[in-house]
């Protein structure tokens, strides 16, 4: 885990919640989206793609490529980078 | 699908040039609807941290840019109505937009529209591209400047641009480790452009500013190079660069490589047209950017009466410009919709004319200067994805081409490249110079792909509700 990806300086952020991604806990705060909480606690790969089953993560990070697809609450190939992170969702990388 | 009031004027992005087109229209007295799916406005450029971080800054969360209170102020006007979280998926019965937002569906009869939906960054296939850890440049500003994190600890920023100076400054700024910036072009071997810049000090200054910063880290910024593949098994561990001949090719014993966890691609922006493209406006080949933008007139005005442009959704020019055009946009709406007279409409474009004459000789100099090259075009190998979401590769592109595709919409039916989650967005620009080379044909003149509904994919269940109201009507 990566501690020290968050800035600090100059941002207050409210109280932070869990995720539960694959079985593990994943800290988040408010406003941050599910990629980014991924992200910040060193998990770059979202998923593995249908075909050739190669890995992926977030790239264009504005909604348009649809490959940071992750499963939200039983909801499936929902864009992590778009989609602001709520306490108790229950993740699954697509792996 | 419910069908809602009409609507005299919707304008279609809450970035710089939305804005302004929503605050000159309104201030004109006409009741406008501006549509953004974010769910706050600003656009890429003054996008807006979340509500729930607070700032010891203030303006920090507002995009940090120092207009940003004035530019985002101008949409408390009472004739703005303002519909976020709201992604347009289609067009319909000439001119009404079809909305989805949450579970909902609407259908929106509009008189007037303006399509002010920005640019993404353009793609770069090269070996190891499709990689966890490899980002847009975009995306890390975002995720840089209104979530605070930091995408990596040791990056690799290429690309081709400016912008890429302004972001490996800040990624510095917050802590992270930057081990080279690779730059495409070579500013100076466009002397004679240089004094073109006379005037425009504050750019000159911000470059200047950005270099410094990069000097006083030893951060190396390489001209003339070009990232030309990316390692690591499930994301990324190294990247390779490499200097570039003058065609934009890249010189195999000059590589380079570095071990990173993270790679930035700034390769320049592309106008989102595919709204334009689907309510029926004509495209360019854009010789700078090498691909398509919708045409405008001075107006503004698209190819079709009433449906205009602003911004980079047409013309990659920054924020300034985009400010700019959506003011004439919204001024010309407010004109046809007999708002303003021709005089009053005159006096007030004038000024507004005058700047945009004033930025277009910048505007130009960078696009000379950075222009997209050919050779980077071909860092692909046979094994490269070319559309990563249906997993086409480079060699399976070629054959079709060599079995009789002859174009974009050829080479869709033969492979499925263009048919996943991004709509052809990413891809097609990436096989149109694959299409020109095997076919023989100019690359201006391979169209891109038929834009259809639904334009953003949208959940099924939204679009049957959709659909079957659609029936009933």
């Amino acid at each position: 885990m990566e501690k020290n990806l968050r800035i600090q300086e100059g941002i207050t952020r409210q109280t932070p919640f869990y995720l539960q991604v694959n079985g593990e806990q994943v800290i988040a705060y408010p406003g941050e989206t599910i990629a980014v909480a991924l992200l910040a606690a060193g998990w770059k790969m979202f998923r593995h793609t249908n075909l050739s089953g190669e890995p992926r993560g977030m790239y264009c990070g504005m909604g348009l490529c649809y490959d940071c697809l992750v499963t939200v609450n039983g909801h499936p190939n929902v864009r992590a980078c778009v989609t602001i992170a709520q306490p108790g969702d229950i993740v699954e990388r697509q792996i | 699908m419910t069908e809602t009031l009409p609507s005299a004027l919707t304008i279609l992005g809450a970035g710089p040039a939305g804005i302004m087109a929503a605050y000159s229209a309104a201030h004109a007295g006409v009741d406008v609807t501006l549509i953004d799916d974010n769910p706050l406005p600003g656009g890429q450029y003054y996008r807006q941290s979340p509500p729930e971080f607070s700032f010891a800054n203030s303006l920090d969360g507002k995009s940090g840019r120092d207009d940003a209170e004035a530019v985002l102020g101008k949409l408390d006007h009472p004739k703005i109505r303002t519909l976020y979280n709201t992604q347009v998926w289609g067009v319909f019965d000439d001119r009404s937009l079809a909305l989805a937002s949450g579970e909902q569906s609407y259908l929106l009869p509009s008189d007037k529209i303006i399509l002010a939906s920005g640019a993404y960054d353009r793609p770069l296939a090269f070996p190891g591209w499709t990689l966890p850890g490899v980002f847009g440049a975009g995306a890390i500003l975002r995720m840089l400047k209104t979530q605070w994190v930091l995408p990596g600890k040791r990056i690799l920023l290429a690309g081709l641009g400016p912008l890429q100076l302004a972001l490996a400054d800040a990624l510095i700024k917050a802590g992270a480790e930057v081990v080279c910036v690779a730059e495409a072009a070579n500013p100076f071997s466009h002397i004679t452009e240089l004094p073109k810049f006379w005037g425009h000090w504050d750019r000159l200054s911000e470059a200047w500013s950005y270099t410094a910063t990069l000097r006083k880290h030893h951060v190396p910024l390489f001209y003339n190079h070009a990232i030309i593949a990316a390692n690591g098994r499930d994301c990324v561990e190294s990247a390779r660069i490499a200097r570039l001949d003058a065609q934009g090719y890249p010189i195999p014993v000059t590589e380079r490589q570095y071990d990173v966890d993270t790679i930035c691609l700034g390769y320049g922006l592309l106008p989102s047209f595919q709204l334009a493209a689907a309510l029926g406006c004509e495209l360019r080949f854009d010789e700078s950017i090498q691909w398509y933008a919708p045409v405008h007139n001075r107006h503004m005005e698209t190819s079709r009466p009433g449906i205009f442009v602003a911004g980079d959704v047409t013309d990659i020019a920054g924020s300034k410009v985009a400010l700019l055009e959506g003011q004439v946009a919204g001024l010309t709406a407010a004109y046809q919709l007999e708002y303003l007279s021709k005089a009053e409409l005159d006096k007030q474009l004038t000024p507004v004319f005058d700047e945009l004459h004033h930025l277009d000789r910048l505007v130009k100099t960078l696009q000379t200067i950075y222009a997209f090259r050919p050779g980077l075009n071909k860092l692909a190998k046979d094994d490269t994805l070319l559309c990563r979401c249906e997993e086409i590769t480079c060699a399976q592109a070629k054959q079709a081409l060599a079995e009789g595709a002859a174009d974009l919409h050829q080479l869709k039916l033969h492979t499925r490249a263009g048919m996943g989650y991004c709509q052809g967005r990413f891809c097609s620009v990436l096989l149109a110079p694959l299409v020109a080379e095997m076919t023989g044909k100019p690359l201006e003149t391979v169209r891109p792909f038929t834009v259809r509904p639904p334009i953003q994919p949208i959940p099924l269940r939204v679009l049957a509700q959709g659909i079957s109201q659609l029936i009933d009507k």
